[in-house]
């Protein structure tokens, strides 16, 4: 009898310590304000985490004009405060939060200050398909919720692997055979004033993951959008483009772009191939959670038949089911409206 | 004088080569150089040279004439040769006009109102209106100096207003978003002719011409003004009307091709220099030649602004390195029409 | 031109109380008056009064008749020249250029000299003795060359009244001596002049009539000889004046 006093004693003490830590856990990140410039893509991360929701105590504004949309996952979301974007360290303060997130790219700016109130920061990247593995990685630890984070990243690794071996089985692997991909965002479409990303950002690796060539890639010199004309684009000659507007309907700005007497010539508006970039509350060209979906959307432009019997309205129910836990008919009650884009087949 | 003739001669032989070199030059199909007969083989092409580089070819002329041409008659009518095209306040008041309203088209009051096209041309109306708004500013504020002649009271003002628009640009830049607005802000303070199709050349042609051929006609006039305002009174001169008549017309020129191109610096400040060394400061010469000299200097810089990247350079940057060079070389080299 | 009249002017200015006092004086054409007095006087102030730039707070300044007020600027330029003491040169103009500039009045606001504008300005300077200087720029010639060349530009307006403001002040006797034989040939060939000075002996060379200006107003007018007695200056210039023959760089002028 001792030893079996003796064991489930162990055992009674072992079975405290983890709820101890794990209550340690709870309330050790009780209290996380999301912070700084760019915060959709810190925001839209954090709440792949279930729980976040209560763990969130106050964000900074988010609007990309879009609408917002976190509202319709957490419906408490719409009463927590609004932090302005550039807010010094006493607002942050003021919260009393254990943790700020922010992007990396807030650290030098607002690290040192946080550092001497003591305050925790985590920083997250999210900029390449990479930084998503691992930053969701790195939130899975900090939040405690790590089966959840490898649960997460198990779903971009299946759905990269899948396009992956769609495109290779279909014999379009070479670099000959690869379409040439142009991704404009529309700054002047009446005066034919288009513009590329920088190679560095998500878009470029979008396109060379779903089988394409960005024929921008060496254009930009600069750290953001720059500026092409029609003569250049008539030079790349792209077989396909895609078109985003981040403003207004960029299925608009595709018809524009369309019909620019310059670019009659150019093979994409010859046969049609002129897309405007999908998109529901948010473009889906974006570094967000879902940039799988543009990538997945991306893949069925360039490569049609290839994914013929796949459309990517299923997959989008699959991701924000998986990620964000909407059922079929919070599905087509939020998200379904929002979407635009050329997502016909 | 029959070496002003050949000068003259050769100005215009420059310009109308420039201009050609322009219109062959190029990314499509490769960058470089466009044979001309693709334009009778290739569509494209022809639309490209029709569509693009004409009109961009045209607004160039424009904006080079008219900014060369006003600063040669701002330098002329204040006797001043460091004066520039765009310092009685214009050149700020334009950039704040357009900055603000750049970032006031992402508000949803100002977007219902506004159909997405219409974005460019409010852009453009604001800075016209805040440049001119800028110049009345500065013309009001020199009536109230009490001390001085016009010019100085004139240069004064323009420093006071043109810093006063300064820092409400400073202030747009510090609220606009970083990521989608501040960029464009940015890129239109480098000026650029981008954007310059036949909608815009039109919209531009009429003020510069009106105030190209103004500051034409009056140039000689504006040379007598550059004397001290006692002696050409006593030549039956109104020195203050005619040099308010002069610097307003001319001020308005500059607006309008800043409001549709942006701020494109050193045209006005650098051209004239170069035309005085080659043609004197008597200003029958100085101000035609800075017309023309100013409309080869920006067809060559934007010429290698579209053509030299895939992306396109801020016209603003190429004026300004070319400028500078070319401003340093001069000084080192020759004589400059300055007084002693 | 027939006559130049002052009568009964007087001018007061903000803070300076009153500079000039019942002036009056009738200059016949051909004919040259100097204004002598000390500096502060009001010579310049009553040049501009007499050029029309000031109006008198009483009396007037006619021009064969008419009120120099009332004339309209440019129609005044063709008439009367005026020659401010000092002036800047703000660009390097080449010396035809600059006396070209002098055709002003006779030129419409948005037109452009002609060829007969340069001939006149050509004969401006020859009849200056400056013909050689044309070519070169204004900025090259000495002080006294670019004196005579700003009168080459008044004779280029082809008036027939030239005000000069101490048009010898700030030159050696070498060429203040070709400036005041220039001055001397022009009267004879008809125009009038009117200079100010504090330079004695050019009054006395030059002037045929001279105005003596004290601390309000004339102290007197009259021919040279008249005029140029010891008082008379004393109180002027408030300096006591001697009697004595010196050598002079202006003889043999009038």
């Amino acid at each position: 009898m001792k030893t079996n006093n003796r064991k489930t004693t162990a055992r009674a003490v072992f079975v405290l310590f983890f709820l101890f830590l794990a209550t340690l856990t709870v309330f050790g990140q009780q209290r996380l304000v999301l912070g700084g410039k760019a915060v959709i893509m810190v925001a839209d991360a954090v709440y792949l985490f279930p729980d976040a929701g209560r763990r969130v105590i106050a964000v900074a504004g988010a609007d990309q004009g879009l609408g917002v949309f976190l509202s319709s996952i957490d419906g408490d979301f719409p009463k927590k405060p609004v932090i302005d974007k550039s807010a010094g360290t006493e607002v942050y303060a003021s919260f009393k939060p254990d943790a700020v997130i922010m992007k990396s790219s807030m650290r030098k700016s607002a690290g040192p200050a946080l550092d001497a109130l003591g305050i925790k920061q985590l920083y997250l990247n999210l900029e390449t398909p990479e930084d998503y593995v691992a930053d969701i990685l790195a939130l899975g630890d900090f939040l405690g919720a790590k089966a959840r984070a490898q649960q997460i990243v198990a779903y971009y690794d299946k759905a990269l692997a899948d396009i992956a071996g769609t495109i290779g089985k279909g014999g379009a692997g070479g670099q000959q055979s690869k379409p040439r991909v142009l991704l404009v965002q529309a700054a002047s479409p009446a005066e034919g004033v288009w513009e590329v990303p920088p190679a560095s950002w998500m878009q470029t690796r979008m396109v060379e993951l779903a089988g394409g060539l960005p024929v921008w890639k060496g254009a930009n010199p600069g750290a953001g959008w720059a500026k092409v004309n029609a003569e250049q684009i008539a030079a790349w000659s792209p077989d396909v483009v895609l078109v985003v507007n981040y403003r207004a309907s960029a299925e608009a700005s595709a018809r524009s772009f369309s019909a620019d007497a310059r670019l009659f010539n150019v093979p994409a508006v010859r046969k049609g191939r002129v897309y405007g970039f999908a998109q529901d509350f948010y473009s889906w060209d974006q570094p967000d959670t879902r940039w799988i979906l543009g990538l997945q959307w991306t893949a069925r432009k360039l490569y049609p038949t290839l994914f013929a019997g796949y459309p990517i309205i299923d997959e989008a129910r699959s991701f924000f089911s998986v990620m964000y836990g909407m059922d079929g008919t919070a599905f087509n009650a939020t998200i379904a409206p929002k979407l635009s884009g050329d997502l016909a087949e | 004088m029959k070496p002003t003739l050949a000068l003259k001669v050769s100005f215009v032989a420059a310009l109308v080569a420039t201009f050609l070199l322009y219109l062959f030059a190029g990314r499509y199909p490769r960058p470089g150089f466009t044979n001309p007969a693709s334009l009778f083989s290739d569509e494209t092409a022809r639309r490209i040279f029709f569509s693009i580089r004409l009109p961009r070819a045209l607004g160039a002329i424009l904006l080079g004439a008219v900014l060369g041409g006003s600063g040669a008659a701002f330098q002329t009518i204040f006797g001043n040769p460091l004066v520039d095209a765009g310092f009685l306040g214009v050149s700020q008041g334009a950039a704040f006009g357009a900055a603000a309203a750049l970032v006031a088209g992402s508000l949803p009051i100002v977007k219902a109102m506004l159909p997405a096209f219409a974005i460019n041309a409010f852009v453009s109306f604001a800075s016209f209106v805040m440049a001119l708004a800028a110049l009345g500013a500065s013309l009001a504020l020199s009536k109230r100096f009490k001390f001085g002649g016009q010019v100085l009271r004139l240069i004064l003002a323009g420093l006071a207003v043109s810093a006063f628009f300064s820092s409400l640009l400073a202030a747009v830049k510090y609220v606009a978003d970083p990521l989608s607005q501040l960029p464009d802000i940015v890129f239109w303070t480098m000026g650029s002719l981008t954007a310059m199709g036949w909608q815009r050349f039109w919209t531009i042609a009429p003020v510069s011409l009106f105030s190209l051929g103004f500051l034409f006609l009056m140039r000689w006039r504006a040379t007598l003004l550059s004397l001290d305002d006692e002696v050409s009174r006593s030549m039956g001169l109104r020195p203050e009307i005619e040099r308010a008549a002069i610097a307003v017309i001319a001020a308005t020129g500059v607006a309008a091709v800043t409001a549709a191109c942006g701020i494109v610096s050193w045209i006005g400040l650098v051209v004239p220099q170069v035309a005085r060394i080659y043609a004197g400061s008597d200003g029958r010469n100085s101000i035609p030649l800075s017309m023309a000299g100013g409309a080869i200097f920006a067809l060559a810089a934007d010429g290698i602004a579209r053509t030299l990247f895939p992306g396109e350079l801020p016209l603003g940057i190429v004026t300004a390195l070319l400028g500078a060079i070319a401003f340093a070389i001069l000084l080192a080299s020759r004589s400059t029409e300055m007084a002693r | 031109m027939r006559e130049l009249e002052a009568r009964r002017v007087s001018f007061s200015r903000q803070g300076r109380g009153l500079i000039l006092a019942d002036i009056s004086f009738k200059l016949p054409a051909g004919k040259k008056l100097a204004i002598l007095g000390a500096n502060g006087a009001g010579k310049t102030t009553l040049l501009s009064l007499l050029g029309g730039r000031l109006s008198p707070d009483t009396g007037g300044v006619a021009l064969d008749g008419e009120n120099v007020g009332t004339i309209a600027p440019r129609s005044l330029a063709r008439k009367i020249a005026f020659l401010p003491q000092i002036e800047r040169l703000p660009f390097n103009y080449r010396v035809l250029e600059f006396v070209l500039m002098g055709r002003a009045p006779h030129i419409a606001p948005l037109s452009l000299p002609g060829a007969p504008d340069e001939a006149i300005a050509r004969s401006a300077l020859a009849e200056l003795g400056l013909a050689a200087l044309e070519a070169l720029r204004a900025g090259e010639i000495s002080g006294g060359e670019f004196q005579l060349v700003r009168m080459a530009r008044c004779l280029a307006q082809e008036a027939e009244l030239l005000l000069l403001d101490e048009p010898t002040s700030l030159l050696d006797p070498a060429n203040a001596q070709r400036v005041a034989r220039e001055l001397a040939a022009l009267a004879s060939k008809g125009k009038t002049i009117v200079f100010a000075t504090h330079d004695i002996a050019l009054a006395r060379s030059l002037a045929d009539l001279i105005l003596v200006l004290g601390n309000h107003g004339a102290l007197r007018l009259g021919p040279p000889a008249e005029v140029l007695m010891p008082d008379c200056l004393g109180q002027a210039f408030g300096v006591e004046f001697g009697m004595e023959k010196v050598p002079t760089a202006y003889s043999g002028l009038s």
